[in-house]
């Protein structure tokens, strides 16, 4: 329904647009991202500008207008506090990303390191050079010692259900279930209370591209979490474009968010679909020094087609460089291409063709670059 | 008054023989089928004179059997006569339709009785505003003449902008604003996202907008009450209009036939049906709106009054798995009896639903959205004179279930799901004091009960008027009012799409505000008055939709608040019985709101505000015209973009976003430029007296100003921009209406 709402009025807004007013430049203010997480051993902080219109973001991996050589310091209530580490880049070079380390993970106590601990209260300080300063605080939501993940199950994304449950935390104001498919990014979805119960396959509405929650053939870790009320109430807000009102910032000074979670809970599931087309399926390699892929695992998407724009996506099991996710473009389930994106092959996109001779045909020709691989079918598409 | 009634309905049918019958009947405005209290009507062949009741309604017993003259009279009206035969021992009834008029007795001038004198003369109300129907059709409109648009053009009153129907008054938040039909009240009474209110032009008979004080038979909202009656159709035979515009085809009938007058109007939107038929493509949107009301005389004094309605806006992409719609659907009846000599009771009792849909996706994807309204409510009101006071005493009982609910494949169990069954039981009375021939003072009180919010509120208004001569008085009023339903939106929004409508209760306190309002108002004409009015209002748990609210718990939808709205409202009014009318108005109004310990303007805090609408008739042509003048409404700036990183709770990596959101500076801190625009309408009238085609010309903000609807900013490029969206740009529209 926002969605509705914000796309109707960008509607009008197009409609009838009157001239446009070059701003004048003002000094930017600090946004923090840190979330505090008792189960991690590492904590981190993230430090940059306010969008404003500056000349040149950065060129590293995180983009924006990171800020460097800021102090970050997180203090807990009982008085014990640690000064965050900046990350480094490959050539040692700081990225305005900072550490520390949760000391409950090591068996002696050292600079940098902090015991981030369920029902504790924290204060975060962030202040740049140029003298600017950000606070936050948070209590992290209480939560039993050890979190039980079970499994893994089997997970049939067309014909199972699952329920996730978990304790309820004192001190948590929201809950989100995550899930993780290994090798990609969490999904969090908010929960009504510590229970998650799906049916089948699951798509993020919220996002314009339908996104799934499962990933078929691969390991999905299923987490419900708590979090603290400044999490949680920064991830549920958002700005709408048009009143550029409605994010719920949870620290002062600047913008962003210093708040906890404390995972409840959870299943491993090994997520497997049924074979609806030919092609779905596992492959491996017929030949070792033909390619460096040697697993291909082929998953046709069989929502409606309108609104699917990539009916495929694969799993490619690739020598050296574990298991990835790619995506693929088919008008048919017979031929089309696979698309691996830069992150198998350090900023080079692959593109392969593939060819499936006809229905229930055991062999797969995979071709990049004019030279074909020839994959014989292992198996159906479960893990 | 009993005994009298009795003697008249025993000893009817005493005098009754072959040779004699009974005419009963009903005197009416012939705009909207209101009763014409005391109306006089007389048998002219028999020399018999009845006084009508405060009903309308009058009864000749035992006149000769033949052909009877009838003329009937007001005080403000133009006389009309109607012959009937009497039929031997039986009943004729009739309808008599009185035009509003002044009336000049040489050498004295009368003042004609329309609804803005009668209530200078008779009421102590504040800030009342009355539009006959036929006004509403000459005042310049985009595609369509528009109701609400009208009332967003009286003094004390806000329009956010070009886009939305929507309205504030004296400061308060929109959803303050209690929206009747007939006495019931509609939802959400707007169509494509606000554009147009769901009223049918032709369809109504007049509107009386209350800004503030309003009398104690009003609850349930803090701002204001916009009263519309529908038109009743009171000539013999049937009539009617057919209107097309450049967004919809209309069409009303209506007449008189066995006693009761009704009038039937429906409205749809066509672009739909021509993009299909005319292209290749589809425009799956239409909206739809029907209405009926009829009333008839019952027995002697009884009158029984029906009305329904329904709109509904559709929009269904069979080809794209959403489909989202939203109606209105209203029934009431209404019984009045008149006793004469001033007493009369009322009862009323009404359905109106509304229920909004969105359904998007399919399977995994699947999200399903539900809000539904169902209101059943019985009202009503006794006057009784005592010693030669009037006195009324009324009650109100409504029942509300609400459902509000938001399921998505995630999860069996609905994502948020809020099923609630509010009732409010009322009782109230008021009576009017005249102690001296100057003073008039209207004391009355409003007890109200929510159980489900657990509060019971005693409400006292006080009225008071001071004729400094016939044609100038002094006013002030006092009162509180209450709110017990509330719409879950985002007020700083400069559209209105729907709003969502939950009741108070443990969770979401019931909102008070107190109203003080002083004014004067002077009469030079018959037809022409000029009233100031200062306002101050006062308000306590204000209730406001929480962004940052969890789907998944009740009770955190709204946020608490307090605030204030004080100003000026300056009007002089030309009424609709010249050749010339309209209202030149402004407004000087203040308005804050405190939350949270923080101090801000709403959205609706328009510091000035002047408006003029003019109607001019000459022969056959009628040329319209509104100037609007507004300075600029707050808005929230925004200083600048942020990334909002996604948190990866495996991992406990940051994950950065392909966009930037906008960060906020003070809330309403800024102000958008002024805003003024003029509208032309001109149409013509051809044909005679049976049939009159008339087409009509509209031109939308004549000199195209740009006037700003909201800012977009870009702080991702280099320099910052800052993109001005407009409202509507110079706009000429066109119609074509036959009246029959």
């Amino acid at each position: 329904m926002r969605r509705l709402v914000v796309l109707s009025m960008l509607g009008v807004v197009a409609a009838c647009e009157l001239p446009t007013t070059t701003l004048a430049p003002h000094s930017p203010s600090l946004v923090v991202h840190a979330v505090l997480n008792p189960y991690l051993c590492r904590q981190t902080v993230v430090v940059e500008e306010l969008l404003v219109g500056q000349k040149g973001w950065d060129a590293g991996p995180f983009g924006g207008r990171m800020v460097r050589d800021a102090t970050v310091i997180i203090k807990s209530e009982i008085g014990d506090s640690a000064v965050a580490e900046q990350r480094l880049g490959s050539r040692g070079d700081p990225l305005g990303v900072y550490d520390i380390d949760n000391r409950l993970c090591y068996a002696s106590d050292a600079p940098g390191r902090l015991a981030v601990i369920p029902g504790r209260r924290y204060h975060l300080t962030v202040s740049t050079p140029g003298g600017q300063r950000v606070t936050g605080e948070t209590q992290i939501p209480s939560a039993a010692a050890q979190v039980q993940v079970t499994g893994p199950f089997a997970y049939n994304v067309e014909r199972d259900s699952l329920t996730v449950d978990a304790p309820r935390a004192a001190g948590a104001a929201r809950y989100f279930v995550s899930v993780t498919p290994t090798g990609r990014a969490a999904v969090t979805l908010p929960l009504s209370e510590p229970r998650a119960r799906f049916r089948g396959q699951v798509e993020i509405i919220e996002d314009f591209d339908r996104s799934l929650v499962f990933w078929p053939a691969l390991q999905n870790e299923v987490l419900i979490i708590a979090a603290d009320p400044h999490y949680g109430e920064y991830i549920s807000s958002y700005s709408d474009p048009v009143t550029g009102r409605g994010q719920v910032h949870g620290v002062t000074g600047g913008f962003g968010v210093f708040g906890s979670v404390a995972p409840l809970g959870g299943v491993t599931v090994e997520v497997t679909t049924n074979t609806d087309e030919p092609m779905e399926g596992a492959w491996r390699r017929v030949r070792a020094d033909s390619s460096d892929i040697e697993f291909v695992r082929l998953y046709y998407d069989d929502r409606v087609p309108q609104v699917v724009s990539r009916p495929f996506f694969a799993a490619v099991d690739q020598r050296g460089a574990g298991r990835v996710w790619v995506s693929a473009y088919a008008t048919s389930t017979l031929g089309g291409f696979l698309v691996l994106p830069d992150v198998v092959n350090g900023g080079v996109t692959r593109r392969f063709e593939f060819e499936l001779q006809r229905a229930g045909s055991d062999t797969l020709r995979l071709t990049e670059a004019g030279r074909t691989t020839r994959y014989t079918r292992v198996g159906p598409l479960t893990r | 008054m009993r005994a009298a009634l009795l003697a008249v309905a025993l000893g009817a049918p005493l005098a009754l023989s072959a040779q004699s019958g009974t005419v009963a009947g009903r005197v009416v405005r012939a705009t909207s089928a209101d009763a014409i209290e005391f109306a006089t009507v007389t048998a002219v062949e028999h020399d018999r004179i009845v006084r009508a009741g405060d009903g309308g309604g009058f009864v000749f017993a035992g006149l000769p059997s033949s052909r009877t003259t009838l003329v009937a009279r007001a005080l403000g009206y133009r006389p009309d006569t109607v012959r009937v035969t009497v039929p031997a021992g039986d009943t004729v009834r009739v309808t008599i339709a009185l035009v509003a008029a002044p009336i000049t007795l040489a050498p004295v001038q009368s003042t004609a009785r329309l609804p803005d004198r009668e209530r200078f003369e008779e009421s102590t109300d504040v800030g009342a505003f009355t539009v006959a129907g036929p006004m509403l059709a000459t005042i310049p409109a985009v595609g369509e003449a528009d109701v609400l648009r009208v009332v967003q053009m009286l003094p004390g009153v806000v329009a956010r902008n070009d886009f939305s129907a929507g309205y504030n008054v004296r400061g308060g938040e929109a959803d303050q604003n209690l929206v009747l039909l007939d006495g019931t009240p509609i939802y959400n009474p707007f169509h494509l996202a606000g554009l147009y209110s769901t009223f049918i032009e032709p369809a109504v008979g007049e509107l009386t907008l209350h800004a503030g004080a309003f009398p104690a038979h009003y609850g349930g909202r803090l701002s204001s009450v916009l009263d519309v009656r529908s038109r009743g159709e009171t000539r013999p035979g049937v009539h009617g209009t057919v209107n097309t515009s450049l967004l919809a085809t209309s069409a009303t009938l209506g007449g008189m036939a066995l006693g009761t007058s009704w009038n039937l109007s429906a409205r749809r939107t066509y672009a739909d049906i021509v993009v299909d038929r005319l292209t290749d493509r589809k425009f799956p949107y239409h909206f739809r709106d029907l209405q009926l009301f009829g009333t008839r005389p019952v027995g002697i004094g009884d009158t029984i009054s029906l009305s329904a309605f329904n709109s509904l806006d559709l929009f269904d992409p069979k080809d794209q798995d959403a489909s989202l719609w939203w109606g209105n659907s209203l029934g009431n009846v209404r019984w009045v009896r008149s006793f004469g000599g001033g007493a009369r009771m009322e009862h009323r009792l009404s359905v109106s639903t509304f229920d909004a849909s969105l359904v998007a996706g399919v399977d995994a994807g699947r999200a399903e959205f539900r809000n539904r309204v169902r209101d059943l409510r019985a009202g009503g009101e006794a006057t009784w004179p005592v010693r030669g006071v009037p006195l009324t005493v009324g009650y109100e009982a409504a029942h509300v279930s609400t459902t509000y609910f938001l399921r998505t494949a995630t999860s069996d169990e609905p994502l948020f799901t809020l099923k609630q069954r509010p009732a409010e039981g009322a009782i109230f009375a008021d009576v009017v004091l005249r102690p001296t021939k100057r003073w008039m003072i209207r004391p009355a009180l409003r007890l109200e009960s929510v159980p489900l919010a657990s509060w019971t509120g005693l409400s006292p208004r006080i009225g008071a008027k001071y004729f400094v001569r016939d044609d100038i008085a002094l006013t002030a009023a006092v009162g509180r009012h209450a709110q017990w339903l509330h719409a879950l939106r985002n007020e700083d929004l400069p559209l209105r799409l729907l709003d969502f409508w939950v009741g108070s209760d443990k969770t979401a306190p019931v909102s008070t505000a107190d109203h003080a309002v002083i004014g004067t108002e002077l009469w030079p004409t018959a037809t022409r008055f000029l009233r100031l009015e200062a306002f101050y209002k006062r308000y306590h748990n204000l209730l406001e939709w929480n962004q940052a609210e969890d789907l998944a718990v009740h009770g955190d939808e709204f946020l608490v608040g307090e605030g204030s709205s004080y100003g000026v409202d300056l009007m002089l009014r030309q009424l609709e019985v010249g050749a010339l009318s309209g209202w030149v108005s402004y407004t000087y109004g203040v308005s804050s709101r405190r939350q949270a310990g923080r101090g801000y303007f709403p959205p609706q805090d328009r510091r000035h505000t002047a408006n003029a609408v003019a109607s001019w008739r000459t022969g056959r042509w009628t040329l319209g015209g509104h100037f609007g003048y507004g300075s600029g409404l707050p808005y929230t700036d925004v200083v600048g973009q942020f990334r909002k990183w996604r948190y990866d709770p495996s991992r406990g990596e940051w994950v950065p976003p392909n966009n930037a959101s906008p960060a906020s500076g003070a809330r309403n801190g800024s102000r958008y430029p002024i805003y003024h625009r003029l509208d032309l309408s001109l149409s013509r009238s051809f044909g005679g007296a049976h049939v009159q085609f008339m087409p009509y010309l509209q031109i939308v903000n004549t000199y195209n100003r740009g006037n700003v609807f909201t800012y977009i900013f870009d702080y991702e490029a280099q320099p910052p921009l800052r993109r001005s969206a407009g409202q509507l740009p110079l706009l000429p529209t066109f119609g074509f209406q036959v009246r029959f």
